[in-house]
């Protein structure tokens, strides 16, 4: 650290994901960087997770990572910080994470830190009032937030700001466990706590958030630290092999955004109209160029997750060429018999998709080649049902069907699909869907995010 | 004409939260990227024709210069992983641009 620039060392790009590479990570620790960042989240999970509550990673590997990470700010006395703990970023992902920091403490002998817990879950019953007394607006193209939109949720969160990390720092927090965030947030918030540009701190954030996926060539859980000065911030890679270009960082800039010049983070935009690449070694970017441009009105986004049933799956493979001209036909008429003991989908008791790989199962209505061309192909029966036994019975009748069904030529009579196993292999397993895509707009950023403090 | 796939040095597709997809496609050549650019092969009409997906579905297709790229938001065709999902992360949906000819 120097008075002329802040620097920040994204430990992980997704926390537990996989394990950390700890050789980068100590190369890094030892340029003594002025906070240890890691996000969690990710909203591509799906929203099972945040429905269910069930944990994306495992424990041991969430360990892992959050010892290197503990052991390494103690040692230098830098802030620590973690966004959308447990993957979604619940309250008791939070807690998770704040209980195996406490074990960590006692196991490494590490105490008299303190510890904040940001929490960033929103009540359902407190959002559909809201939502009856006021328009609460919609990200994408859809009409303002229902009130019965936000009660058919399990669950809902609301993505943080910069703020309730920034006022954690104010009180000297040693360690932040913050529910779900905006990651170029969680990444930005030790430079601009340091006075640094705002805008130059959120793209940075924005550019090691996902760690050595914005070096070249890419290679998994290896340290990036980014460097905030006055007017721009280096991106530098640690492990040996990595290279952060021009092209490489320009291109995660546009990673997972919809639009590369306008970076919308709760109360405004970093503008990147301006923006600027620059090789300033071989192996280190440097940036410059990005704007803040405040917003109307301080909103955050919602992510919420409703319950839709339950799903049941059975895989099956043809490898007969008249079977695999024939799959259209096969799966109608798999579907006519479920229809028969079940009634038409249509009615809600159950959803049954086939997924044909080979033929479009990956691209859908979107898949432009017109024809099957491999020698073999699988089917994938996915049924969804509010009833478990519902569903898992679907996919059994799905398979025999498929065993079974005629259609005209067919040679193969004794069975008319290779089954991976004769009996359904993953059932009553609850399924989630987002249910909301609006904006929360707030009075006080700090407002949702209530934060409580303990002494390790 | 060139294959797409045979001039840039990146073609993904990424979710963009959960409603919207996201194309990148990025070069890092800036004679190559003027070249696709000046050519119009990346646009709404074009990307609509190689999915077989109405015009409408498609939000932007931005020219980003600083990174020689170009940067496609499109509808998904349904919310990530909801019933039906076929790509949670659309970390695949990109495969129909790599045929994209450029003159």
């Amino acid at each position: 650290m120097s008075n002329g620039e802040t620097s920040v060392l994204c430990a992980s790009g997704a926390l537990g994901l996989t394990p950390m590479h700890p050789d980068s990570y100590w190369m890094a620790v030892g340029e003594q960087p002025d906070a240890i960042v890691a996000d969690a989240g990710s909203g591509d999970i799906g929203a099972d997770y945040l429905g269910s509550g069930a944990e994306y990673n495992p424990r041991e590997w969430e360990k892992h990572d959050l010892r290197l990470m503990l052991v390494a700010a103690r040692q230098l006395g830098v802030p620590m910080i973690v966004g959308s703990a447990g993957g979604a970023g619940t309250n008791a992902s939070v807690d998770r994470y704040a209980e195996i920091i406490r074990e960590i403490a006692t196991e490494e002998a590490l105490a008299g830190f303190s510890l904040a817990r940001i929490y960033a879950e929103v009540e359902v019953k407190e959002l559909a009032r809201r939502a009856e007394i006021e328009q609460l607006p919609a990200l994408g193209g859809g009409g303002p937030l229902r009130a019965e939109e936000a009660r058919r949720c399990a669950r809902i969160v609301a993505m943080m700001g910069v703020e309730p990390i920034l006022a954690a720092l104010d009180r000297s927090a040693d360690v932040i466990v913050a529910g779900r965030s905006c990651d170029d947030a969680i990444f930005g918030a030790v430079p601009i706590h340091a006075g640094r540009d705002r805008a130059l701190s959120l793209h940075m954030g924005k550019t090691i958030e996902c760690g050595p996926l914005v070096a070249t060539p890419i290679v998994m859980r290896e340290a990036i630290v980014g460097t905030v000065r006055d007017e721009d911030f280096l991106v530098v890679p640690y492990h040996p092999d990595q290279r952060c270009t021009p092209a490489s960082v320009a291109g995660h800039t546009l990673y997972e955004r919809i639009n590369p010049y306008r970076l919308a983070v709760p109360g405004g935009v970093v503008d990147l109209h301006e923006v600027s690449f620059e090789a300033h070694t071989d192996r280190i970017c440097r940036v410059t160029g990005a704007r803040w441009d405040p917003a109307e009105r301080y909103a955050v986004k919602l992510e919420g997750s409703a319950f839709v049933g339950y799903r049941a799956i059975f895989p099956f493979g043809l490898r007969d060429p008249l079977s695999i001209a024939s799959v259209d036909l096969m799966c109608d008429e798999v579907a006519s018999e479920v229809t028969r003991q079940y009634g038409p989908a249509e009615e809600g008791r159950y959803h049954l998709n086939f997924h044909i790989y080979g033929k479009d199962a990956i691209l859908g209505e979107r898949e432009p080649a017109p024809t099957i061309t491999s020698h073999e192909i699988c089917v994938v029966i996915d049924v969804v049902a509010s009833d478990p036994d519902d569903a898992k019975n679907i996919a059994k009748l799905a398979k025999y069907c498929s065993l079974r069904v005629h259609y005209p030529g067919k040679l193969g009579t004794a069975g008319g699909c290779a089954m991976l196993a004769d009996e359904v292999l993953m059932y009553s397993i609850p399924r989630y869907e987002w249910a909301l895509d609006h904006l929360l707009p707030l009075n006080d950023p700090l407002e949702l995010f209530p934060t409580e403090w303990e002494t390790v | 004409m060139t294959r797409l796939a045979e001039l840039a040095n990146e073609i993904s597709s990424k979710n963009a939260g959960s409603f919207t997809l996201t194309f990148d496609i990025v070069f890092d050549d800036p004679d190559i990227y003027a070249r696709v650019k000046q050519s119009g092969v990346i646009s709404a009409e074009a990307i609509a024709s190689a999915y077989r997906m109405p015009v409408e579905d498609i939000l932007h297709v931005v020219e980003f210069d600083p990174g020689n790229a170009f940067k496609v938001a499109v509808r998904r065709t349904r919310p990530s992983g909801s019933i039906g999902e076929t790509d949670v992360f659309g970390a695949q949906q990109y495969a129909p641009l790599l045929d994209l000819e450029v003159p």
